[in-house]
């Protein structure tokens, strides 16, 4: 059976996915729900429909989108369509889409073979540079492990540059398998307390930590963790302090702290999702300053943002 | 005498363009309309010419004979005459 | 030079008129109709010789450069003995502005404020021609003197009365009516998109050129091929009267010496009379008046001639010897270097251009494509870059100005440091440099030129005419203090003449309503023979009539250039072009090394491809709608308001009609047809073919110079003139409105597969077949933020060409673009910003997300 993977999104020119000139592909499937999650998209396994309701012009068409919907997941409303997201997803040909005339309706997720992503992959290699190389991101990449798995390999085969970014939250047994062909892993650290840390993420964080002591242990690759700096619930001195400690305890030097914005809401509207943090305030210069102090006293190596040296 | 006259017609002025110019005397950029002041020098154009005849309000005749107009420079013309 | 110079002189440009004056034609006509019965090269050249000796200088304080066209900063002037139709019909409306413009008072000033520099209407005693030059009503009645002693006599005049005579010649005029063809470029701008070569000013001096010619004379008098002895006797009439108009300068300078009396601007006044006097008789000794003298016959040649795109070529490598010179005996250092670099792009900004109505209207917007190429290679294949190239790109930052604009000969050899020094220029946002393949470059320029005789180490020396016109080099021996520099400069004469900017669009509306343009009512080619029920027919229909349309396109330009190098023979030009001095022949009677100049333009490349596969797919293939529910459609705009003006493609600024709903689905389909941009073999695989055909089937046609023509392709500004006369087309997109730019670029909002596909997709073709090709990208900052920001804009450049493209540019824009592109999103279509761990176009993101993308502080940008 040939292996298919499913992506939402993919991206050349990443510039902050690793070193140099990169592509990026976005796997689709989370077992993490954080409530800040900018790429919402990828938390479902499955392709699902975004819907661009300011683009509907439900009153102004024959509505065949309605016709078209096994499930009926499509209502008619007064300014426009409503897609009530219980119902939908669950049939195979998002038949809406192609019916849909003011491109009101688009699918987020795509089913690709493992040679099918590796040509695109080649194609862009073209223009990486020397520097350069792929990232699985998402979503969870591990999420959907013989994919990733296999990914990896052939890329490595091929002698390209290798990076992953993980939530952490996989079977050991998964971070094992690719260990030996990934080059770089980018592994996210949300909080140290697990109670803390299952409130706003779903699942706690015994496994996430437990997995990057033993990834920084194994010496395969190289280790960056990546934090996102959410207001309120995981920038208090006490957790910066553990978090550094953590890091510099696994033996890894290096962290890319991220501040938090909200850049992401649109996609939680046309997913019909409610986002939590739409109202959350961004981050201060200088708190972000005070926290990059805490890393670098542990000789941390602490990248703000976009500061990254790669 | 000089108040019939405008900066665009004085030899201090260099021209930055058809609404301005440079003032050598007073360093300053004034509209090339703007009243003569008492620094005014004649600058040599052929409406200032003994030889100069009007045919119509901005064409000439030098001489009687070759088609001018009232604007054009003099200041390279061996046979300019100031007549003011 | 200090930043707040620089500021204040961008204040005085930006209050500065582009202002007309009747100096030089004045004069010009004079001489001419005063010499009836010469020959008419030197009659011409008598005629140049007393204009320039009769221009008014003016110097302005604080100039290192000095010297401009006209008495006017920003200044220019019509030239009646090169067309005067515009005039004539504009008759009645001129004088009734000037008669009006005296009532308005000079606090009604501020009226001009719109349009920047554009004179957009008349008051103040003076009158806008062609919104945007000004000219005093007391030079009115004198202009329209001079464009009737000219009726008749004109190159307009004389090209139209004898195109006629090209058989097929009222297909020509239907031809430009429809807008099928945009310029007549036989007469319009006959001058330009070439390179300057400032040699033999430069080694020899102005006396240096007039004993050459005097001793050439001695020896062609009373010789068979007598012309040359006219030749060389109007180069020497013209290169007197561009000494005395030195002499003028420096007499000037003198003046203004003696008035000043503050000390530092006197002395800078008496250096100026000093250095202008010297250069009036002999080459340069430094840096300073060296570039003084490239400046005084770059304008020179402007002044001789209707010209848009003299470009100075790789102006920092012929200086270099007298640069390395200086600074290494302490003349110069890096803050004089600097001083006369900006000063230089301060000049250059100043240009302007009185295009002739064929090109005015807008569509020039002013720009003189002044284009300053560094890098590429030298005779001996080593790179060319040099110390001097960094300062100049570091002036292109410091004092950031349209002119002149900068390109890279992007080649492997080229130096790290150097390369990411340009990287850093494109960042401030200028949009310069542009990179372009040095390597593609020569493979075309050996393709084209090789049957003249050019080698590979000749290829070499080419530099960008124009904006982005690949033309033909020479090295020159430069003897300077004993050693000999081989220096670059331009050895041809203008390229982008031949035939002007066919709409490919066009054409393909054209072929489906059978030669009628259904805007103009005009039947602009007989109704083809093909019933069009296969996609293959589609293509031969198309083939025939752009066949046809190049074809009396070449000939009536042909006929047009040919009244021009009659009347009014290029000569400052000439005496400084290779090989015109050594063979005794100007320009126009092949006096140039290179010859083979005459190129095809087309536009709208990609909106015909685009069309191409709906077509194919929507009407062949899947059978979805007829042909004839197509040209319906197009017909009704796919119900949509259409609109009398180019406007960009964005069906939320168009406003939908009662019939639009009929229309959705086949609209829905057009825009879902496979676009090219995607690395999609279906559309892509169409492009090829066209670009194969297209690029080949130019050598069929013959230029006015006896040799085959050649592609060119770029938009310039017609992408949005010319889609302005196109209805809608079979790809979705709406009636007059604006095709892609460029030529490789994807029509807004259809390149989904990001960066690297598009490269992909515009690189299925051979980019040396063509003189150009043409890539326009925008990015925002925070995507190159930073030193590993650089490094990845470097990669990319490297990356696209590497595959053989040809060229590339970008727009790096900043918060400040952004909010105008939140107010004008249409404009913004390709604007690619990094966003939280997703990179977004722009124009996708809601204006909730765009207000924050806006207001972020550096730390709260995305990784």
């Amino acid at each position: 059976m040939i292996q298919k993977g499913t992506i939402f999104d993919i991206q050349g020119f990443s510039v902050h996915d690793g070193p140099g000139c990169r592509t990026t592909i976005f796997l689709k499937g989370c077992p993490l729900n954080c409530k800040w999650c900018c790429n919402p998209e990828g938390i479902a396994p499955y392709p699902e429909i975004l819907f661009y309701k300011s683009k509907c012009a439900i009153n102004d068409c024959d509505g065949e989108c309605i016709e078209s919907c096994p499930n009926a997941a499509i209502i008619g409303g007064k300014k426009s369509a409503n897609i009530n997201t219980l119902k939908c997803g669950k049939c195979n040909g998002f038949a809406c889409v192609s019916q849909c005339y003011y491109d009101a309706i688009k699918i987020s997720g795509i089913n690709l073979s493992a040679e099918e992503l590796m040509k695109k992959i080649r194609r862009d290699r073209q223009y990486w540079g020397a520097q350069g190389g792929m990232t699985l991101s998402g979503g969870e990449p591990l999420s959907q492990i013989e994919f990733t798995a296999e990914i990896l390999k052939k890329c490595h085969d091929a002698y390209i540059h290798t990076a992953i970014e993980t939530c952490g939250y996989a079977p050991w047994k998964s971070y094992e398998r690719i260990l030996d062909y990934t080059d770089w892993i980018f592994f996210d650290i949300k909080h140290m307390d697990s109670a803390a840390h299952e409130k706003e993420t779903g699942l706690p964080n015994d496994l996430i930590l437990e997995n990057a002591k033993k990834i920084a242990a194994s010496g395969k690759c190289r280790l960056i963790f990546r934090m996102p700096l959410i207001s309120g619930f995981n920038d208090s001195r006490d957790n910066i302090i553990a978090t550094a400690d953590f890091i510099s305890n696994a033996g890894t030097k290096e962290v890319n702290i991220l501040p938090f914005h909200n850049l992401g809401r649109s996609k939680y509207s046309l997913l019909g999702k409610e986002y939590h943090y739409k109202n959350a305030p961004s981050f201060k210069l200088k708190d972000v300053s005070e926290i990059k102090k805490i890393f670098q006293k542990r000789s941390i190596k602490c990248y703000p943002g976009s500061e990254t040296p790669f | 005498m000089t108040k019939e006259y405008t900066c665009r017609d004085c030899e201090n002025l260099i021209t930055i363009d058809v609404l301005e110019g440079l003032c050598v005397i007073d360093k300053k950029v004034n509209s090339i309309d703007k009243k003569a002041c008492d620094k005014f020098k004649f600058a040599k154009k052929c409406k200032f010419c003994l030889h100069y005849s009007s045919i119509e309000e901005f064409l000439g005749k030098c001489k009687n004979k070759t088609l001018i107009y009232p604007d054009l420079s003099a200041k390279d013309c061996k046979d300019f005459k100031l007549t003011t | 030079m200090p930043q707040e110079t620089i500021k204040k002189w961008k204040e005085r440009y930006f209050k500065t008129k582009s202002s007309a004056d009747m100096e030089f034609p004045y004069w010009y006509s004079r001489e001419w109709f005063e010499n009836d019965g010469e020959i008419n090269i030197v009659r011409r050249a008598k005629a140049l010789k007393r204009a320039f000796t009769r221009l008014t200088p003016s110097i302005f304080p604080n100039e290192l450069i000095v010297m401009g066209k006209t008495r006017n900063m920003r200044g220019s002037y019509p030239m009646p003995w090169l067309s005067g139709s515009y005039f004539m019909a504009a008759h009645d409306q001129l004088y009734k502005d000037a008669l009006d413009c005296g009532k308005l008072s000079a606090d009604k000033l501020t009226k001009f404020g719109q349009g920047g520099g554009n004179v957009t209407k008349s008051g103040n005693n003076v009158i806008s021609i062609a919104g945007k030059f000004g000219l005093r009503k007391e030079e009115l009645p004198m202009l329209m003197e001079m464009v009737k002693i000219w009726k008749g006599k004109s190159v307009e005049d004389i090209g139209h009365k004898y195109e006629k005579l090209v058989p097929q010649y009222k297909q020509k005029e239907a031809i430009m009516k429809s807008l099928v063809c945009m310029f007549d470029s036989g007469y319009t701008i006959p001058q330009g998109r070439e390179v300057m070569n400032y040699y033999y000013p430069l080694q020899y001096g102005i006396d240096g050129m007039i004993d050459f010619c005097q001793k050439k004379i001695n020896e062609v008098a009373g010789r068979p091929d007598m012309d040359r002895l006219y030749f060389y006797k109007s180069a020497i009439l013209s290169l007197e009267g561009v000494k005395t108009w030195i002499l003028n300068y420096a007499e000037k300078a003198e003046l203004l010496s003696d008035k000043e009396k503050d000390s530092e601007r006197k002395r800078l006044y008496a250096e100026t009379a000093e250095r202008l006097k010297w250069l009036s008789s002999n080459p340069p000794r430094t840096f300073h008046e060296a570039l003084q003298l490239c400046w005084t016959f770059h304008i020179a040649v402007l002044n001789e001639d209707c010209i848009s795109g003299m470009s100075p070529g790789r102006l920092g490598q012929v200086l270099y010897p007298w640069w390395k010179k200086d600074m290494a005996s302490g003349i110069l250092n890096k803050e004089k270097t600097m001083e006369l670099l900006e000063c230089m792009r301060m000049k250059f900004t100043e240009l302007d251009c009185f295009a002739s109505m064929g090109v005015v209207g807008g569509v020039l917007s002013g720009n003189t494509f002044n284009n300053l190429s560094i890098g590429g290679l030298t005779k001996d294949g080593q790179s060319a870059a040099n110390e001097l190239e960094m300062f100049i790109i570091e002036s292109g930052m410091t004092c950031a100005t349209p002119q002149p604009t900068l390109t890279i000969l992007y080649n492997e050899k080229l130096p790290e440091e150097f390369l990411l020094k340009g990287v850093q220029c494109v960042k401030t946002g200028a949009g310069y440099p542009a990179w372009v393949n040095d390597q593609t470059a020569m493979d075309f320029l050996m393709r084209n030129y090789g049957p003249e005789g050019m080698t590979t180490q000749d290829a070499r020396a080419w530099a960008i005419g124009g904006c982005l016109e690949t033309s033909p080099g020479a090295w020159m021996p430069l003897k300077l203090d004993g050693k000999t520099h081989w220096i670059p400069g331009g050895s041809a004469g203008a390229t982008s003449v031949g035939v002007h900017f066919i709409s490919t669009p066009k054409i393909l509306e054209l072929v489906l309503f059978n030669g009628m343009d259904k805007r103009t009512g005009l039947e602009v080619f007989k109704d083809h023979d093909y019933k069009l029920k296969t996609y293959e027919e589609v293509w031969l229909a198309f083939k025939d009539y752009f066949s046809q349309a190049v074809d009396v396109l070449c000939l009536c330009n042909n006929v047009q250039h040919d009244a021009w190098r009659k009347i009014t023979p290029p000569i400052i030009n000439s005496a400084l072009k290779p090989d015109c001095l050594e063979k005794g022949k100007d320009i126009g009677q092949k006096g140039s090394r290179f010859n083979a100049t005459f190129n095809i333009e087309v536009c709208g490349g990609i909106n015909f491809v685009n069309s191409l596969a709906s077509l194919k797919k929507n009407v062949f293939e899947e059978k979805n709608f007829t042909l004839e529910e197509m040209k319906d459609a197009m017909i009704q705009s796919f119900g949509h308001e259409s609109k009398e003006k180019a406007d960009f493609h964005s069906k939320g600024e168009r406003v939908k009609n009662a019939e639009q709903r009929k229309w959705i689905k086949i609209h829905k389909l057009c825009l879902d047809a496979p676009k090219y941009g995607n690395d999609d073999f279906y559309v892509d695989s169409i492009f090829k073919e066209w670009e194969d055909w297209f690029c080949a089937m130019c050598g069929n046609f013959i230029s006015l110079y006896d040799k085959p023509m050649y592609p060119c392709q770029i938009s310039v500004s017609t992408h949005g003139s010319m889609g302005a006369a196109t209805m809608a087309a079979p790809d979705g997109r709406l009636s007059w409105t604006t095709f892609a730019d460029g030529s490789v670029s994807a029509y807004p909002g259809t390149d989904k597969n990001g960066p690297y596909a598009l490269f992909n997709s515009a690189t299925v073709w051979d980019h040396s077949a063509s003189q150009n090709s043409q890539l326009n990208m925008k990015i925002h900052p925070s995507v190159v933020k930073g030193r590993e920001g650089s490094k990845k804009l470097l990669e990319i450049i490297k990356a696209y060409l590497r595959k053989g493209a040809f060229h590339i540019q970008f727009n790096v824009v900043d918060s400040e673009t952004l909010k105008d592109a939140q107010k004008h999103p249409e404009k913004y279509r390709e604007l690619m910003v990094r966003v939280a761990g997703f990179t977004q176009y722009w124009v996708e993101l809601g204006k909730p997300i765009q207000d924050e993308v806006i207001a972020r502080t550096e730390y709260c940008e995305i990784a």
